[in-house]
């Protein structure tokens, strides 16, 4: 049976939300004073990375958790993004070397998002017909493909020496310089969020979520059912990387630079890794990944390299015990718990 | 009888050089209970395969009210009003008898993405209907009281009443039941029988394979008998009991 405690009901996961929102408003501010935070800001820093990995991961999670589909490829739509908005929004290079015009940044980062959508929709026409470790492979030669590009095409975006001067996002007048001012960039960032997340409830909660779970539980029966698989799958790709391309384009502009080096294969498999460890077809999952991932990356920069190591190991053991991820600990607990009390009844 | 709901004509497929159903021809009336019948590898499933779109024929037509269907995807037929079950049960495994009903429905239901994302009224109407009709569904079938009940956790027979169940809420013409009895004992084979004499008091037409003699007999209005993907018998369960070629195909000629 389904538990229906008053955390599993709708109205108190309503409440859980309204108070992480209160808690990711306030909690910044009330540090805004403290000087450790204060010396320099790189809290918040973390705090912006933190919400943009956990829309990313969320994206991820739309394809892999719940539609079913794997992608080693998904820094490729980061990239995406992440240039896209650049060139549309850089006075020097792309749109404003071509023609002398700009986008607004927040413009300019949701039509990279859209372009990011139309390649993820592209690339799943042949992707849907291949199984898991076909699927796998493509996903890392597309996410080859756009680093290759990023990397060599320097006319466009000036190669592996990458762009300076990314501009500021500024919505009605304000401005989100992230030089000026980190914590009105994290507000911005907890917004879109916000909006993601929510979204992402609404889709997995409709006929169109359904039909993407279906494909995950039972492709045919889903088909049987009456939904178009392919199509499906399509979809599913296409609302992923508008996630991801979305993140990219907030990461960009936040950061003020962009190289290639930020796309390579490993960082795809730092995506899987938060999602994996956070624990995939749900709402939390995502967030604690991209949390704690991110944290233990920032305290593990002295080991340069090595820190894939630490990644495939926390891998290895999330899938062999956890494969719930963090999210599922608490089912795992109060599992084995109840185990234990009917084994001391038994015995 | 009626109105013919479904013609097959003239359907064949090659597996390869092997003719596993070979230009087979029936027609099922509206209101009918009809049962395809053979012996292991007949051809059965393939046929059903053909109807419901999951396989293209090689050759021949599938007719439903009028209207070609072969070379469909199934999810085209299942929109064109035929719905089915499976040999091997196909249930979404980890989502609740509701939410499999929820799936069931997805050929009736309308919302795309945008009206999802944003909840709009016409979505919000149309999901609260859905579930209604979930409901009543499982209350026909019988299955309400384990509506919240994971499907992976429901008993063998209860899960092929699920996946009846399933087939039914999408308002199909035709319900195909792919060996539906299998690994029921003998109360739940009543019980099901009973379910399949409802289903067609409803007005859906039935075409059903299975190997209990004694349940397609007991239920049908008409069988075709499948030997070697060709039609060896078409005709009253009676008729098709009495005929040699069926007796010699099922126990063996002696020469």
């Amino acid at each position: 049976m389904k538990e229906q405690g008053f955390f599993q009901s709708k109205k108190g996961k309503t409440v859980i939300a309204v108070v992480a929102i209160a808690l990711a408003i306030i909690i910044p501010l009330m540090m805004d004073n403290n000087i450790i935070f204060t010396q320099n800001k790189y809290f918040y820093v973390l705090l912006c990375l933190i919400g943009i990995y956990t829309i990313v991961t969320s994206g991820l999670d739309i394809l892999f958790g719940y539609t079913g589909q794997i992608s080693f490829g998904h820094a490729g739509f980061f990239c995406i993004g992440a240039y896209g908005s650049v060139l549309l929004s850089h006075t020097q290079w792309g749109l404003g070397k071509a023609t002398g015009y700009v986008l607004t940044p927040i413009l300019s980062i949701f039509i990279a998002a859209c372009i990011a959508a139309a390649v993820g929709a592209l690339l799943a026409i042949p992707a849907s017909k291949l199984v898991f470790h076909f699927l796998s492979m493509l996903t890392i030669a597309f996410n080859q493909i756009v680093y290759l590009i990023a990397n060599n095409f320097s006319w466009l975006t000036n190669g592996s020496i990458g762009i300076t001067s990314v501009p500021a996002v500024t919505l009605f007048g304000i401005s989100f310089a992230t030089t000026t001012s980190k914590l009105k960039y994290y507000y911005l960032v907890l917004f879109f969020v916000v909006v993601f997340l929510l979204v992402k409830t609404h889709i997995v909660n409709s006929r169109v979520g359904r039909g993407l779970i279906a494909i995950r539980e039972n492709p045919t029966a889903a088909n049987g059912c009456g939904v178009n698989v392919a199509k499906y799958k399509i979809m599913s790709f296409a609302i992923s990387a508008f996630y991801v391309g979305f993140a990219g384009g907030l990461y960009v502009h936040m950061i003020g630079f962009i190289s290639p080096d930020t796309f390579v294969q490993n960082t795809s498999v730092i995506f899987i890794t938060m999602l994996l460890f956070g624990g995939s077809g749900n709402l939390v999952g995502p967030i604690l990944g991209a949390a704690v991932i991110t944290i233990i990356q920032e305290g593990l920069q002295f080991l340069a390299d090595y820190r894939m190591l630490i990644y495939g190991i926390v891998l290895l053991l999330i899938i062999l015990f956890q494969p719930q991820g963090i999210a599922g600990l608490g089912n795992t607990i109060s599992g084995a718990v109840s185990k234990r009390k009917r084994g001391a009844a038994n015995g | 009888m009626g109105e013919k709901l479904l013609e097959v004509k003239d359907l064949t497929i090659n597996f390869s050089g092997l003719k596993a159903v070979d230009t087979l021809n029936f027609s099922i009336d509206k209101g009918e209970i009809f049962g395809l019948i053979g012996p292991n590898g007949a051809g059965k499933t393939t046929t059903f395969n053909m109807i419901s779109g999951a396989l293209k024929p090689t050759s021949g037509e599938v007719w439903l009210n009028g209207q070609r269907i072969d070379g469909n995807y199934m999810y085209q037929t299942n929109k064109l009003g035929i719905a089915r079950t499976y040999q091997n049960i196909n249930l979404f495994r980890s989502m609740t008898v509701l939410e499999n009903l929820l799936v069931g429905q997805h050929c009736r239901l309308t919302c795309g993405l945008a009206p999802a994302i944003l909840r709009t009224p016409r979505e919000r109407k149309e999901e609260a209907a859905a579930v209604e009709k979930a409901k009543e569904t499982l209350e026909f079938c019988g299955l309400h009281e384990k509506i919240d009940v994971y499907s992976n956790s429901l008993s063998y027979g209860e899960q092929r009443i699920l996946e009846i169940a399933r087939a039914l809420v999408s308002d199909p013409y035709l319900i195909i039941l792919d060996e539906p009895a299998a690994g029921m004992n003998p109360t739940e084979k009543n019980s099901l029988a009973d379910l399949v004499q409802r289903i067609r008091a409803k007005g859906v037409t039935v075409l059903l394979v299975e190997h209990d003699m004694k349940f397609v007999m007991g239920i049908t209005d008409r069988i075709c008998v499948l030997n070697y993907g060709k039609r060896i018998a078409l005709g009253t369960p009676a008729e098709v009991q009495a005929n040699p070629e069926v007796i010699e195909a099922y126990l063996g000629g002696g020469d």
